[in-house]
């Protein structure tokens, strides 16, 4: 049994992700400092979401929740059929390592380490063998279009190519949630739209994608648009993609 | 997962070369100097032991500085001790500083030894020209005397001494034989050293007379120092208690006024050497491994600074904290070890230089080339611990934004 049925086997019924009434605050000096005020959010499976915003208004702070890159300070978080809010530092990351696929602005990858080893960095902390390991990284290489470029280190790659390589990684744990954080932002127009086109792909093929980005015309990719401003999220309705 | 760390710590080292070698270097030299000056220890006190077994086996020396009572050991006890079992022979050594005249020349500072013809059994001057002392001269009490060829050469201006005859302290005696010097090996310096501790100074040459003859000029009924020479090598501590046992008696219980020193004796200060050495060794290594120590803790946080948006990479796809503290433990870990990988390689070289430098074999021992890599390896993992801590404890969304 490989890691992916094994994966399917333990998908929870019911919508991928539920929040309710999630709230963070920083303190900032002696006063508490609102951020996120109260946000609901409900995520189907298969869905591709943007959460779109001005500068400054709380995206990274909610996607960090969603990423459980971090915890709220009140409110409900139920990711594929467990409350994530109140877990420890320990959970968080098997919850991460098991269910979320990161995507970058700055791409994040080890200068260090060629493609296939940046793709194997997951996997081996979700403890997968060596053999399997690689065969995973090559599969996801070769689905980013990268077949050629397996033992190429990220200083010999394009930006756009470097951002390939960080969406196979994300990509090779089989997460139940592909998260990405300005995918585009440091790409120019022409790459972006064929990140845009892998992810519509991702998508296509039942992957559930929440993108968070300031561009309106990027956020237009995706199925579902909602709005952060103030603290508190607006839902836009689904639209054609 | 251990291979992945494994590599990850091999490629950073590899990226930072200059860095990690001097990162290393404390460790290298802390190792090199247990390996290094154990094996030089070792072989230097193997090769020490060997000469006392070869010089030592067959000799006990007394001295005996006398109290107030009593200022020597006397004939008496001369005797009794020659009389002991397995004791082949005696030689007093009575030496005394004079001035030796030939003619209108004077050489000034001679040790005038006083022997028995045993002496030169057990000795390692080699008779050049004529004879050595023997058994009749002693009995007798004949002025005779052998001279070093250094007395030769300065006396007698190169020309054979034997035959010829010189005057010590207004007394004539004749030259039977030139001997060369004594190799200066472990015995005679201590010899010479006790010599001076107890009364007798340097000097510029020897000439070596019966000791009879010796005690007739000084007219000292007493002597200050004994060469015991065993027939039979294994029975030196039954001598050397018995030894202990007539002086003990001769200087009424005073047991400050005597000394025997065996081969045993011997050994045992060597031994009690060796310790003394270990542990100043130990302590020295110690010390430059703390140091190496520090600078590989230095070395990991920097390290960690660095790479901190990579923890928290790492810790987005799913690296427990745990996980993040055993790969930078590792990779101390790895550093040291390399460090005492190439301590024990230039350790190992360095001993077997010295050892063809000064002569003797170096015995580069596992057992110190192990505690080398287990002092190596504790460092690590002892210094690499804070570090790792702190980067398994960074939190991922504020290392993810450091860039
Ligand atoms: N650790 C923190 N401590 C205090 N305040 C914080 C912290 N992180 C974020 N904030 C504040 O929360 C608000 C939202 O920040 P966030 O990074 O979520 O914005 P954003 O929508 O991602 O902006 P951008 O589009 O510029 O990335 C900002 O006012 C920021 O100053
Ligand atoms: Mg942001």
């Amino acid at each position: 049994m490989n890691s992916s049925t094994a994966r399917a086997a333990a998908q929870a019924p019911g919508p991928l992700l539920v929040m309710q009434g999630i709230e963070k605050s920083y303190a900032m000096g002696s006063e508490l400092q609102p951020v996120l005020r109260g946000i609901d959010l409900t995520l189907e499976r298969g869905e591709f979401l943007s959460i779109l915003g001005p500068s400054g208004s709380g995206k990274s702070t909610l996607m960090n929740i969603i990423g459980c890159l971090d915890v709220p300070t009140a409110g409900s978080y139920y990711l594929n059929g467990v409350d994530v809010s109140g877990m420890n530092e320990i959970q968080l990351s098997r919850i991460r390592s098991k269910e979320i696929g990161f995507v970058f602005q700055s791409f994040q990858l080890l200068k260090r380490l060629d493609a296939m080893e940046n793709v194997e960095l997951g996997l081996i902390y979700a403890h997968v063998k060596p053999k399997e390991r690689k065969q995973t990284a090559e599969e996801m290489l070769v689905r980013v279009g990268l077949q050629d470029k397996l033992h190429h280190y990220p200083n010999q790659l394009s930006g756009g190519q470097q951002q390939r390589v960080a969406i196979a990684r994300a990509m090779a744990t089989n997460p139940s949630l592909l998260l990405a954080d300005e995918p585009t932002g440091a790409l120019d127009q022409k790459t972006g739209a064929q990140v845009m086109e892998l992810f519509h792909e991702i998508n296509a093929g039942g992957r559930t994608i929440v993108m968070i980005t300031h561009d309106p015309g990027i956020a237009a990719h995706a199925g579902r648009i909602a709005t952060i401003l103030d603290g508190l999220l607006t839902h836009g309705g689904a639209q054609d993609a | 997962m251990l291979k992945e760390n494994i590599r990850m710590s091999w490629r950073n080292i590899r990226a930072n070369k200059l860095r990690s070698f001097l990162t290393m270097l404390g460790i290298i030299i802390g190792v090199m100097a247990i390996v290094a000056l154990v094996s030089i220890m070792r072989g230097a006190t193997a090769a020490l032991e060997g000469e006392i077994m070869d010089l030592g086996a067959g000799r006990v020396l007394i001295y005996a500085s006398g109290n107030h009572a009593k200022a020597g050991i006397d004939e008496e006890e001369l005797l009794e001790l020659s009389a002991i079992e397995g004791v082949a022979g005696v030689s007093p050594s009575n030496s005394y500083t004079a001035v030796l005249a030939r003619g209108e020349d004077l050489l000034e500072n001679v040790t005038v030894k006083g022997v028995s013809a045993i002496y030169f059994d057990h000795s390692t001057e080699e008779l050049l020209r004529g004879r050595l002392i023997c058994q009749s001269d002693v009995e007798n009490a004949l002025r005779v005397c052998v001279v070093s060829d250094e007395v030769e050469q300065t006396l007698f201006f190169g020309e054979d001494a034997v035959g010829k005859t010189l005057t010590v302290g207004g007394r004539e005696y004749t030259v039977v034989g030139v001997v060369g010097d004594p190799d200066t090996d472990l015995m005679s310096m201590m010899q010479e050293n006790m010599g001076r501790m107890y009364g007798t100074a340097e000097s510029g040459g020897t000439i070596y007379a019966p000791y009879t003859a010796v005690q007739e000029a000084t007219a000292l009924p007493y002597y200050s120092s004994l060469d015991l020479f065993l027939s039979d090598t294994s029975h030196s501590d039954a001598v050397v208690a018995e030894c202990e046992r007539i002086l003990n008696q001769a200087f009424n219980y005073d047991s400050d006024a005597y000394l025997v020193f065996g081969m045993d004796s011997l050994l045992d200060l060597m031994s009690d050497l060796r310790g003394m050495m270990n542990g100043l060794l130990i302590g020295i290594a110690s010390i430059s491994l703390l140091v190496g120590g520090i600078g590989i803790m230095n070395m990991m946080l920097v390290t960690v600074t660095e790479r901190t948006s990579e923890i928290g990479l790492r810790k987005a796809l799913g690296a427990e904290p745990r996980a993040i503290q055993t790969q930078f433990i590792i990779e101390a870990l790895f550093l040291s070890l390399l460090g005492g990988l190439l301590g024990v390689f230039f350790g190992a070289a360095i001993s077997l230089l010295a050892a063809a430098a000064i002569g003797f074999t170096a015995v580069v021992e596992w057992s110190s080339v192990l505690l080398g890599f287990l002092f190596a390896a504790a460092i690590g993992v002892i210094f690499g611990w804070a570090p790792a801590r702190k980067a398994s404890r960074l939190n991922p969304i504020e290392a993810l934004r450091s860039n």
